[in-house]
């Protein structure tokens, strides 16, 4: 019986991890398909970019001395495109925000303090209760 | 087996024992002795390999398996982690190479609008520049109208040489393959009048067959009966009579009409002449030969 038990015990392992293996082996194979589709279209972009400097160096332009001002948003537009990101910067702006606009943090204070006073409250409430109910016997009595 | 191994040995020291009881009575009790020890060293080894070979039998099957897989697992998760990698730095690549991308289109823009708009040595250039881009997208078409009719003649070559091997002629292949269908009827019709000419060999080697069959018992017959004899011997006198001379043949002629001679004796005179007349018709001889055979009966 214990013999049984054990080999069925790894029975089930040995099936769970087998279907682990395939889940995680298709998942690698999904990511290589898009590795390799970004990388082509990665390689068109240049392709198109090489064409444009070449487009305007010969008109003259200046485009190598500008300055970088422009990422700052796209910058954020592609963080907040990315998933786990954008909750880390919301926190981020909701702890930021108190420091740099008082009007906001009053509410927010406040708040948790209201929340606060109105569970004080209820906490003595059934403190009270039993000590009426233990004076009601003797009274009988 | 190991069960029926250990029977046999036990009869043989059975045996033992009952040819050692009638020298001494003292010999009896060592072989009761001997007994004991191989019973329970059998049972212990029998017990243990069944044992050993049922929990090597399980555990290499699962458990064995069980350790290849979680190293297989672990190999997955890394390749896995390093692919998340890779996507995600070529993502990044992929942004940025989309950004600068257009930070440059916008910067041509500025200078391709003023150039199309006025006719300065600008906008010479900026059409010296177009044609040459259009030239290179009508090549472009070109060469893929030229791959095409290209795969066209592909198409077209293979069917050529399909054409020979079933049709030897050259030209519209779908006329002449009608006429020569229409041809080959005649081959066809040609092939079944052969086959036609051959059924009527066919049918005229068992005409010729029989026959022969048929000459066999006539001429079996005859011998039977010794009347058929004697007239086959007068059949064979008067023919060199009648070779000599014709005159004779007169002569017997009317001697035959004036004796009145029996009915039977008239016709082999009639057959004669028949002979003489008709050679060639070799059957009508025959049949006329049956017919007093059927009077003599």
């Amino acid at each position: 019986m214990l013999l049984n038990k054990k080999e069925l015990m790894y029975k089930q392992l040995v099936e769970k991890l087998y279907d682990r293996c395939q889940r995680i082996q298709a998942e690698n194979e999904r990511c290589v398909m898009r590795v390799n589709g970004i990388k082509k279209i990665v390689r068109r972009r240049n392709h198109d970019v090489e064409l444009l400097k070449r487009r305007l160096d010969k008109h003259g332009d200046d485009w190598r001395s500008v300055p970088m001002e422009a990422p700052h948003p796209k910058g954020k537009t592609e963080q907040k495109r990315r998933g786990p990101k954008p909750k880390n910067k919301q926190a981020a702006d909701e702890t930021g925000a108190p420091g740099s606009e008082p009007g906001p943090n009053t509410p927010a204070a406040r708040k948790p303090r209201k929340q606060k006073a109105k569970q004080a409250p209820i906490n003595p409430n059934p403190v009270i209760a039993p000590p009426h109910q233990q004076p009601q016997p003797p009274l009988l009595t | 087996m190991l069960d029926g191994w250990y029977c046999r040995s036990l009869a043989n020291q059975e045996d033992g024992a009952i040819k050692d009881e009638p020298p001494s009575d003292d010999e009896p009790a060592q072989p009761a002795r001997d007994r004991v020890p191989p019973i329970s060293r059998g049972a212990a080894p029998a017990s243990s390999s069944s044992v050993s070979a049922g929990l090597g039998a399980g555990e290499t099957d699962f458990k064995e398996r069980y350790k290849n897989l979680k190293k297989k697992l672990k190999f997955l998760i890394y390749e896995n982690e390093y692919f998340q990698d890779l996507l995600h730095t070529n993502q990044r690549r992929l942004l940025k190479v989309s950004r600068d991308r257009t930070f440059l289109l916008d910067r041509l823009l500025v200078y391709e609008k003023p150039a199309k708009d006025s006719s300065d040595s600008d906008a010479t250039d900026s059409s010296d520049s177009e044609p040459a881009s259009t030239s290179g997208v009508a090549g472009g078409s070109q060469t893929s109208k030229d791959a095409i009719r290209r795969k066209h003649k592909d198409k077209g070559a293979p069917g050529i040489p399909g054409v020979p091997p079933h049709m030897p002629t050259v030209g519209a292949p779908r006329g002449r393959r009608r006429k020569i269908l229409t041809g080959m009827l005649p081959a066809n019709h040609g092939i079944p009048a052969i086959a036609a000419k051959k059924q009527l060999t066919a049918t005229v080697s068992p005409s010729q067959q029989p026959p022969q069959l048929q000459t066999a018992p006539k001429d079996v017959s005859p011998g039977l009966s010794q009347a058929e004899i004697a007239r086959q011997l007068q059949e064979r006198r008067p023919t060199p009579l009648e070779l000599l001379s014709p005159e004779c043949t007169s002569a017997t002629v009317p001697t035959t009409m004036l004796s009145d001679e029996s009915p039977s004796k008239c016709y082999p005179n009639e057959s004669l002449q028949h002979l003489m007349e008709d050679d060639s018709h070799s059957h009508e001889v025959a049949a006329e030969e049956c017919v007093p055979m059927e009077y003599t009966s």
